[in-house]
């Protein structure tokens, strides 16, 4: 595919690492809506996307016009997929999505009025997101086994080690509705809470990137390539652009509606499950 | 109770889709639960933990899509593989039938015969679209609005230059090779080809035709900006050339609001120059113009379409001194109906309104009734100090367009949807002035499916109001349709009649018939 740097809306970076390694080989995997996912060496995926999905380290967004008429030449899966020339895509500057450098932030009780705003808002997700109905307290299939690998939301101890919150996490890897799980997606949202937290107390996160790190390892067998992606790209303390500038406006500002709007249209429950695991996380450790 | 399950294995499918399926599968009567997961162990434990799990559950794996059911009855799941199937087969993009482009491109690659383009998007794309439609040398029907007239010069310039059909913007009536497009009757064949810059307009005057045993050879919409200064009537002429070289057409009839005279000037050379008989008519326009050009003017649209079906066996001359009649049941029997309803009415009663979906049928109401009557105000007036003053009920004798965009924003059309219509004929109730309602039902393809049914609750509790007040409501209507529309006539008229309300075979007939029973009164 015959590309300009113009019809690149977005990079993220380990999107245009995979793409500019010339040795591997970009297959495509899987085709949806408004995306296609291509994979390569060591199970990568990248994600090729039109405007109107969320940008994260792993995918690459064109231009709809683009979009549409790579689209219209017929993915097969399977094929191979090429982007060229290379050069075009080594001049695009990639899409900062690490944890900033909070400047200001707000005072923890700001954050956790913030905090209980969203989960008002979170709560009429209620009819559809597994997570959700977790934190509220509201049953569903999936609310027992919730219960024994997590825990009951209320009685969730503040004063739980790191290492103990972990085990807990991996324990809900791969379980819950969606390509990627209603588990992961929490975890996704709660690993985002805990990086700005790292940022917010200036404390060294070699920690929590080893323990993310164990967790991946876990999630390569236990649920879908795709979701596998989504928290491999959390070791590198990077996130989607619309959760990382959810978490940003929850400590830095007072208007997060809209950016909460945002994340919550991510696939279909994935967003409402992510911003539960966000909540959770400002709950627990903040 | 008994546990299957189907499995799709190393299967993608976005998450709306699963939402879909799992919503579908529930709804299937026999499905106690069904749970549609991932394979991944966790979810396998919670099959286990619902009583979900077997073998085949067990050894599915993390990529593997899982469909897992609990049925009251072990009959239903093949209708739920069935189910599934047909839904998991709406997202293929390999290449099949199923196959749906995304673009202008992609389509032409997929249909390279196919020489039109039907266009429906909003307005700021739809330009760009309908120009790739042309460059491709591809008609184009630009059913969108909000297209800049700029734009549509433009467009119009490039399709003359192409010699293609560049229909609209906001064209939403087109019957191709007896195709009908968009919003069209279902018409007899025959050889009158019709042009028109008015959507409801085009349709009465196909309706009409038919009507008088007379058929339509093509029909083509203009959008209805084409008789504008600014476009200079580039897409009717190219039409009139058009059906010049169309050996299926004999007579040509000409329909939209008045143009600038210029433009009218060369429409009519334009139409000299084709050769072929022809009606025009400018709703309420320039009749003079027209006769020294030779052509037949109309003094409605119904009265084009009678005189169209007369001047296929007849000269011009001939057609020029015949009159439509006023209606079709015989006049003292017009009379009788027309005054029995006004004796109904009380003495405070004396205004007309209208509630019309077709925005030509209005237009040519406030012409028949100032003609008529007198004064109208309207939110379409035909002149500036007519404008209705008050937009929620109406004022006065009015005549509301409910098609124009302050009374669509954030629905759909009153030709589609009625209940705008619905609200607007609760609240005439409330005005013990109000004497006559006049509506257009308007049938054929793209309409309602039921225009009549859906509005006779209302029409019936709005008499009841006015008969606990010792009043009466006149309720007419006419109908555009033909006994061919999907909406089944006879029905439509039948629903009308149960409710009370005077039906009318045409729009000019209703209006005629509501201005006899308020000369009654007045």
């Amino acid at each position: 595919m015959n590309i300009t740097k113009n019809d690149i809306v977005k990079i993220g970076y380990k999107a245009r690492e995979l793409v500019l390694e010339e040795s591997n080989n970009l297959i495509i995997h899987s085709v949806f809506q408004n995306a296609f996912n291509l994979i390569c060496s060591n199970d990568f995926i990248v994600g090729i996307l039109n405007e109107t999905n969320v940008c994260t380290t792993q995918s690459l967004v064109f231009k709809n016009s683009v979009f549409n008429n790579i689209y219209d030449s017929k993915l097969k899966i399977g094929n191979e997929f090429k982007l060229f020339p290379l050069n075009e895509i080594k001049q695009i500057e990639v899409l900062d999505l690490t944890v900033p450098c909070l400047i200001n932030p707000n005072k923890i009780s700001r954050i956790n009025d913030n905090v209980d705003k969203c989960l008002r808002i979170l709560k009429k997700q209620c009819n559809s997101s597994i997570m959700a109905c977790y934190l509220y307290g509201i049953k569903t299939i999936y609310t027992d086994m919730l219960y024994s690998k997590l825990g009951v939301y209320e009685l969730n101890n503040k004063s739980s080690s790191l290492v103990d919150i972990y085990n807990r996490l991996q324990n809900i890897i791969g379980l819950g509705v969606g390509l990627t799980p209603s588990g992961d997606d929490f975890i996704y949202g709660f690993l985002t809470s805990l990086f700005f937290k790292y940022e917010y107390d200036n404390k060294d996160n070699k920690e929590i990137i080893k323990l993310t790190e164990n967790l991946v390892k876990r999630a390569r067998t236990q649920t879908t390539i795709l979701s596998y992606n989504m928290l491999r790209s959390c070791i590198n303390g990077e996130f989607n652009e619309s959760i990382r500038k959810l978490a940003l406006e929850m400590i830095l500002s007072t208007n997060t509606e809209n950016s909460l709007d945002k994340v919550l249209t991510i696939g279909s429950t994935s967003g409402a499950d992510m911003v539960a695991g966000l909540l959770y996380g400002f709950k627990l450790l903040w | 109770m008994v546990s299957k399950c189907l499995i799709k294995a190393n299967s993608y499918y976005d998450s709306v889709t699963l939402m879909i399926i799992t919503k579908e599968v529930e709804a299937v009567t026999g499905v106690e639960n069904a749970v549609v997961v991932m394979g991944t162990e966790h979810n396998k434990e919670l099959l286990d933990n619902v009583g979900l799990l077997n073998d085949e559950t067990s050894s599915a794996t993390p990529n593997d899509l899982v469909i897992a059911v609990k049925l009251v009855d072990d009959g239903v799941f093949e209708d739920i593989v069935k189910k599934v199937e047909e839904l998991l087969n709406k997202r293929k993009t390999d290449g099949d039938e199923d196959y749906c482009p995304r673009t202008i491109e992609g389509s032409i690659k997929n249909m390279p015969d196919s020489n039109l383009v039907i266009i429906s998007i909003p307005g700021e794309y739809a330009g760009v679209e309908a120009k790739k439609a042309l460059m491709n040398d591809k008609n184009v029907l630009l059913f969108s609005d909000n297209v800049s007239i700029e734009q549509e010069k433009e467009l119009k310039e490039l399709a003359v230059k192409r010699g293609l059909l560049m229909m609209g913007p906001d064209c939403g009536t087109a019957c191709i090779n007896n195709i009908p497009l968009a919003f069209a009757n279902v018409v007899k064949k025959g050889n009158i080809g019709i042009v028109g810059a008015s959507g409801t307009g085009t349709q009465e005057i196909m309706v009409q035709i038919d009507r008088f045993l007379g058929g339509v050879s093509q029909v083509i919409g203009t959008g209805g900006r084409d008789l504008k200064a600014e476009i200079g009537g580039l897409m009717m002429i190219q039409a009139i050339e058009a059906l010049s070289v169309d050996e299926a057409t004999e007579v040509i009839v000409l329909v939209s609001k008045p143009p600038a005279y210029e433009v009218a000037e060369k429409v009519l050379q334009a139409l000299k120059k084709c050769g072929k008989k022809a009606v025009v008519d400018f709703i309420g326009g320039d009749e003079e113009l027209i006769k020294k050009y030779g052509f037949i003017p109309a003094t409605t649209l119904e009265d084009a379409a009678y005189k169209a079906v007369k001047l296929c066996n007849n000269s011009v001359e001939k057609v020029n001194k015949l009159e439509c009649p006023e209606f079709d049941k015989p006049i003292e029997e017009i009379e009788t109906l027309a005054k029995s309803e006004a004796l109904k009415l009380s003495n405070k009663q004396k205004y007309l309104r209208g509630l019309f979906s077709g925005g030509t049928l209005c237009d040519e109401t406030l012409k028949l009734f100032s003609k008529n009557v007198g004064d109208i105000y309207s939110n379409i007036p035909l002149s500036p100090e007519f404008k209705l003053t008050n937009k929620e009920k109406g004022n006065n004798n009015c005549a509301i367009d409910l098609g124009d965009d302050e009374y669509t924003v954030g629905r759909p059309h009153p030709m589609i949807d009625s209940y705008g219509r619905q609200q607007m004929i609760l609240k005439q109730a409330e005005d013990e002035e109000v004497a006559i309602l006049i509506l257009d039902i308007v049938l054929g393809y793209g309409s309602n499916e039921d225009p009549a049914g859906s509005l006779v609750e209302q029409i019936k509790q709005a008499k009841k109001v006015f008969k606990a007040r010792g009043q009466y409501l006149c309720v007419v209507a006419g109908i555009c349709g033909t006994k061919g529309d999907p909406q089944v006539y006879d029905e439509q008229l039948s629903k009308l009649n149960e409710a009370g309300v005077i039906a009318m075979p045409s729009n000019a007939q209703a209006v005629r018939f509501a201005i006899r029973v308020l000369k009654e009164v007045l």
